[in-house]
């Protein structure tokens, strides 16, 4: 056969990472260089090492696989392993190379090896970046958002959120443990956050709303919001409305 | 509760209208019937009336009290014969007082008014005594009305706890996780995945027979549990370790059907699922005089946002045990540090 090719697998069961060990003995040209068994230490390790496969369970702890997949430097060719299947569809719009539903037979995972082998072959085996992710299955929002802080992973709970501010296609992230940049538009936080804790009050702004302190009046017909750490956040006229229903004053 | 004249307008003029026509009859008896003088009879009777149709819509806020105060039934009973006692009372003293100024002089007026006072306090006791029977049946009807609500929102948990359990009858993503290890160790080991559809079976088995209304005894509660957990530790390993501490003598008493499996999922999805530590998972359980007490603790990692808030299956057990005994304080979540706390009180059941 030609070049080896190198593939990860980060699955939290043993069992179900034995038999992904086991299928895999009919490629002789995949060299497995990695098993890992949470979110945390897959993404470090496979950032690293840079393999070309991952088999990716979603459930895993610490930070899921979907959430991995923002976080990577490069685009590998990505099989989620997972007995979800409300994530398939996701998963694709993701350009995941492959979504085998727990569980899978020699036959289904030969398929799908076979495809990431061809997408890798003609050099394009994923592009994971800026994917929309789906918030949690449970309440429909997200619960938490992890970025990248030059080398380490910080996972930020949204109720750390104090606000968001857009900037142009990224997003600075201010929390009550400092502020971190994350590669998304604010559109996509507007629709995932929930509306119960979280305004966008103005175009270039989103507030978390137990964090306000004071609304101001700022100019003629315009306001700016006071937060209890004493950051000041502009109002639009928009804003200013979407904020009196969330408050209700 | 609100004065049920006082409130509407059109209440209260129904209820003048109705003393109106007592006027109305009662003018018809004296003059037309008895022949007494017309115009003494009309102005006293007119006066009398008029204010015990006051003292009347007075009358329910006493009334009232004495129905919320928690007397016993003589003693409620008592409070109502005074009550309408002395309104009569009242009456007769103010109404009559009223009349004999005006008619101040006048022989032939005061020598009736004095002659009708017999009549005057059994007619005085009659009107205060249906007025009673009203106000009664208004609070009667009300409270009616308020426990038909009540029920309602009760049936619609029991609706929703119903179809919560149907949910924790078996996770479908425990089942297919369940069923990939099994795929697992027919390749490596079959003798280990013989075991465990075993395990699978027997559990899937109780889960199933378990409907809504069975009650199971602890023993066999706990069994399912530990049927549970083993098949867990096959998928996880070492890193589950439970310890249970249990009085014998609750295993018999009887609890409501997989009461315990959504808490120790829950306790499993936050701890394993979560992390990467071990998870320790205890059981205890002790006999109070009228309840089983029950204590299923874990570690957990507190980061990563509150993750073990009020999930869907703690919430599934704490409705659970309102329908089954009609009480809000049976579960407790007691969380410290890194450990998590269901405390649950079995009503022991004679």
């Amino acid at each position: 056969m030609k070049n080896e090719i190198d593939a990860v697998i980060v699955e939290d069961e043993a069992l179900a990472r034995e038999l992904v060990r086991n299928y895999l003995k009919d490629f002789p040209n995949i060299r497995l260089s990695g098993e890992y068994i949470d979110g945390f230490s897959g993404i470090r390790a496979i950032n690293e090492k840079k393999p070309a496969l991952i088999f990716l369970d979603i459930q895993i702890p610490k930070i899921s696989g979907i959430e991995m997949l923002e976080l990577l430097d490069y685009g590998p060719a990505i099989i989620f392993t997972t007995a979800y299947n409300e994530y398939a569809i996701r998963a694709f719009e993701m350009n995941a190379v492959d979504y085998l539903l727990k569980p899978f037979s020699r036959e289904r995972f030969k398929k799908a090896v076979g495809r990431a082998l061809s997408r890798i072959e003609q050099g394009e085996p994923g592009n994971n970046r800026q994917l929309e992710i789906p918030a949690e299955i449970n309440t429909g929002f997200l619960r938490r958002i992890v970025v990248k802080d030059r080398n380490n992973i910080q996972i930020i709970p949204v109720q750390d959120i104090n606000y968001l501010e857009a900037q142009d296609d990224y997003v600075m992230i201010y929390t009550v443990k400092g502020r971190f940049l994350k590669q998304r538009r604010l559109k996509y936080y507007e629709e995932n956050l929930d509306p119960k804790n979280f305004v966008r009050v103005h175009r270039s702004y989103i507030v978390r709303i137990d964090q306000i302190s004071r609304l101001e009046k700022y100019e003629k017909e315009s306001f700016k919001i006071i937060l209890i750490n004493k950051s000041i956040v502009p109002v639009s006229k928009s804003g200013y409305k979407k904020l009196k229903e969330a408050l209700r004053f | 509760m609100e004065h049920p004249f006082l409130k509407n307008r059109q209440v209260i003029l129904f209820y003048f209208f109705g003393w109106a026509i007592f006027f109305g009859l009662l003018m018809v008896v004296l003059i037309g019937f008895y022949k007494f003088p017309g115009r003494i009879v009309a102005v006293d009777s007119l006066v009398n009336l008029f204010t015990f149709a006051i003292l009347g819509i007075g009358l329910w806020y006493p009334l009232e009290y004495t129905y919320l105060s928690s007397g016993s039934y003589f003693s409620n009973l008592l409070n109502l014969i005074g009550l309408g006692i002395g309104t009569v009372g009242i009456w007769l003293i103010s109404g009559n007082g009223l009349s004999k100024l005006i008619f101040a002089g006048n022989s032939e007026a005061l020598f009736y008014i004095n002659q009708s006072f017999p009549l005057k306090i059994i007619i005085g006791l009659v009107i205060v005594l249906f007025l009673i029977l009203i106000y009664h049946l208004i609070i009667y009807l009300s409270n009616y009305e308020e426990k038909r609500v009540k029920e309602s929102e009760l049936k619609s948990l029991v609706k929703e706890a119903e179809l919560n359990l149907l949910k924790y009858k078996i996770n479908p993503h425990f089942l297919f996780n369940s069923l990939n290890s099994i795929s697992s160790l027919t390749l490596s080991t079959p003798e280990k995945a013989h075991e465990m559809i075993l395990k699978l079976s027997d559990y899937l088995r109780y889960s199933l027979q378990s409907g809504k209304e069975t009650m199971q005894s602890l023993a066999d509660e706990l069994k399912n549990v530990r049927l549970y957990l083993d098949i867990e530790k096959i998928r996880f390993g070492d890193r589950i370790i439970f310890i249970e501490e249990i009085n014998k003598d609750c295993l018999a008493y009887k609890v409501p059907g997989l009461i315990l499996q959504p808490l120790f999922e829950n306790a499993i999805k936050h701890g394993v699922h979560e992390s990467t530590e071990t998870v320790r998972l205890e059981f205890i359980c002790k006999l109070d005089p009228s309840f089983i007490l029950i204590k299923i603790r874990n570690n957990y990692v507190p980061a990563n946002g509150d993750l073990v808030g009020t999930g869907m299956g703690l919430e599934s057990v704490k409705n659970r045990l309102i329908i089954e005994y009609n009480r809000h304080d049976l579960m407790d979540i007691v969380k410290k540090d890194d450990i998590f706390e269901v405390q649950l009180k079995i009503p022991v059941l004679i």
